[in-house]
This record gives C-alpha cells, structure tokens and sequence, in this order.
C-alpha cells in the first residue's frame, strides 16, 4: 500500500481528479459547519474537512501535505477549537460579571446591544462554538492521519 | 472454524438480532403520540367537581396532592402548583389543559409546560411534559438558533459536546504521543 | 416499525460484518468496514435520524476508513493467524 515499495507513481488521473474535488468538499465541510440551517454541526463539518485534506494527501503524497499543513499550524489548530469553545464560555461569565453560568451564552446581551445584533446568542452558538468543534475535529483528525502515514524517511536522514 | 472466530462470529449473529428488534421496535418518524417525546402519563382521577374549578383556572386541591404525593414537590427541587405560581392554558387540539408553571430562571422568564390534564369520558388523567417538548417549543425563542439539533447540542447540552470534544483532542494527543519517536516529539 | 428497504440494508448489513470479520486481506477488511458505515448512515436516514446519519457517514465511511488504511501502510496486506 504504501508508494514507494509498490512501484506506485503519482497517477495524473488520480491527481487532477483530487485538484478537481478537494475545493469543492473543503466548501461543503465549511457550509455544513458555519450556520445550522442544514443538518449536521460542528463535528460532521471537521470530519469532513479531514476528509478532504485527507484525500489531498492520497493523491500527491505525504511531502506536500505535509507542506500544506505543517506540524506547528496543526497542533495550533488542534487546540484553537478548544479555545473557541471554551473562552465562549468564559465570555458568559466575564460579561455578565459572573452572574450567569459559565456556557450560558444568553448573558452576551450586552454586547449584542452594543454590535447591535438582534439574536446574537443564535450567532454565537452557530458560529463560534461550532466553528470551534470543527476546527479542533479536523485538526485531531488530520494529525492521527499524518503520524499514522508518515513514513520516517527522514528518520533515516536525521539519525 | 477457530474458537475466536466462531465467538466472534457468535456476537455479530446476536448484536445482529438485537438490531432488527430495535429497528422494528422503534416508533414511525414524527408519530406526534409515541410514548417517549410527548408526555408521561400520571394517574387519573373521576371528574365530578373538577372540570369546573379548571375552567375557572384553579387547579383543585386534589389534583395538586396526589401530584405532590408522586414526587413533584420542594424536596426533588420540582416547583409545586402553589396559588399564583401556575397558569393554566386550554389545548383544544389534544382536548385538555395546560398547566404552565415559570420557574425563576435567570433570563427566560416565560411560563413552561409542566402538566398536561386530559379529559375524556368523565375522567381526568393528568400527563407531564417531557423534556424534549419544552426544547423544541422553547428551543427557537430562548437560543435563537434555527437548527433545533444544534440548539440542543451547543446549547442545553454544551457541558457534553465541550467534554466530547475533549475526547477528541485527548485522542490526538495520544496518538502524537504513541506514534512519534522521543526525539521527535 | 419494519419498512420493506429495511430487510435490504439488514441483509446487506449483516453481510458485510460477517465478511469484514472473516477475512485475512486486511486492505478488503477495511473497505468493507467503510461499506458497513455506508449501510449504517441508510438505516440512520431511514429511521428518521438524519444528523446521526451525517456523523455516521462522515465519520464511519470518511474518516476512520482513511485512518485505519493509514494504519495499514504500516503492516503487512496479510493479516498472520499464527498457525
């Protein structure tokens, strides 16, 4: 399975097929993540945006997957979702001076008041704790991904 | 046929029979009566004097008592049908009354569906809502999120889906653990 | 309640779990597992779930098929019964 020992070259159908379908899925995993009109959340939307990268990195290789997405922005992104989930959280409480409970996102009136958004709570849920999960779902994923696929090639190199 | 395989064999068989079961013991989408998601019934008591003082929009000490005896009173923190504490709303579809009770929360302030009073054929059978009623009746207006789903899975339940997403990253985590080398890490 | 498409994905279901167990390629294993989570996300849908049937799909057929074929460039196509 893995190229080098199959002989397996980089196939061109398989590569350009992959150029072709790669935006197109990376566009459904971010519109089945932002809003919630449609089925599905955060967490179908990371799934799917790993599937994406994933199929990126089929067809051209782990080197320039790995280009694509390094190590720093993937640990970076693994821990940013939490981030986002959790400080919404912590915004309920430090905007409602510690009145409301800690994911009780119905205490951002204030700031609504002043952004002027009318149901702002349906935009924060919407938006960022879901974009949250995503992002933390897709980054796990992708990271598993690579260190299940990565060859040490270089481990020979390094050592 | 190896032992193992035979056991493994043996569970999938069985995991098998247990999923035709439920997929033929679950009720049909949308049945607006199937047991779980709409009420729970209580007790039912003879109607003679009730109706009434249910119209007039007082809930009768009987009722109250016996709802009391069953469980929902101060001790389980449930809050209790005192004088001025509930509202009570006719349901012509389903052929009975609301009893609406506000519990002081915070900031929704509305009244919620607590009890349901049927009457048929001289007698009153008292239901009590479910969860699920109360969240996609009061899921739009409370968290102004469209999708129900994600009302009910960012917002009322956002302490499990925080932790389930700690699952997650804990999973990448062990796996950058396990798989990369010491030097490496 | 028993609809007539159930008896198929049954069938199809039980099939395939049986296969995915019985095999020694552990490349076919794989990929049966993933059709395993196709037929599950029908008869999610099927049963009126639709957002477990998304999870279902994308997590059972996306990614984790990926992640086990990631897991299989690093052992042997053969699975090795010991004899």
């Amino acid at each position: 399975m893995n190229p080098e020992s199959t002989g397996y070259k980089r196939d061109v159908i398989i590569q350009t097929t992959a150029k072709l379908m790669v935006p197109f899925i990376l566009v459904f995993g971010l519109y089945v993540m932002m809003g919630s009109e449609g089925t599905g959340g955060g967490f179908q939307g990371g799934c799917i945006l790993a599937a994406a990268y994933i199929l990126y990195v089929t067809a051209f290789g782990t080197e320039k997957g790995r280009v694509m997405m390094p190590e720093s922005w993937n640990t970076f992104f693994t821990s940013l979702g939490l981030y986002l989930y959790d400080g919404a959280g912590l915004v309920a409480i430090i905007l409602s001076l510690a009145a409301a409970q800690f994911l009780n996102y119905s205490a951002i009136w204030p700031l609504a008041n002043i952004l002027g958004i009318a149901e702002a709570r349906g935009y924060m849920v919407a938006f960022v704790v879901d974009v949250g999960i995503g992002i933390t779902v897709m980054a796990a994923f992708v990271s598993q991904f690579f260190d299940l696929a990565w060859k040490e090639k270089e481990e020979e190199k390094g050592e | 046929m190896k032992p193992e395989s035979l056991v493994g064999l043996l569970m999938v068989l069985f995991l098998a029979a247990l999923f035709v079961y439920v997929v033929e013991d679950v009720p049909a989408f949308g049945d607006k009566y199937s047991p779980a998601n709409r009420y729970v019934k209580l007790f039912s008591i003879d109607a003679e004097g009730l109706t009434e003082s249910l119209e007039a929009g007082k809930v009768p000490p009987a009722i109250k008592n016996e709802v009391e005896r069953i469980g929902f009173n101060k001790e389980n923190n449930f809050p209790t049908l005192e004088e001025g504490a509930y509202e009570i709303e006719r349901n012509e579809e389903e052929g009975g009354w609301d009893l609406l009770i506000a519990e002081g929360e915070l900031y929704f302030k509305e009244p919620l569906k607590y009890y349901f009073v049927k009457e048929e054929d001289g007698k009153l059978t008292i239901y009590r809502y479910n969860w699920p009623v109360r969240v996609l009746e009061k899921a739009e207006e409370e968290t102004a999120v469209i999708n129900t789903v994600t009302a009910g899975l960012a917002d009322y339940r956002g302490y499990d889906t925080m932790f389930e997403e700690t699952v997650i990253f804990s999973g990448a985590v062990c796996v950058i653990l396990l798989m990369r080398r010491r030097g490496r890490l | 309640m028993i609809v007539p498409i159930d008896f198929v994905l049954l069938f199809f279901l039980l099939v395939t779990a049986i296969a995915a167990i019985t095999l020694k390629d552990l490349f076919a294993a794989i990929v049966l597992l993933g059709a395993y989570s196709f037929i599950m996300a029908n008869m999610w849908l099927q049963l009126g779930a639709s957002d477990v049937a998304f999870t279902e799909a994308a997590v059972g057929a996306g990614t984790s098929t990926a992640l086990m074929v990631a897991a299989l460039s690093r052992l042997s196509r053969k699975a090795r019964w010991e004899k």
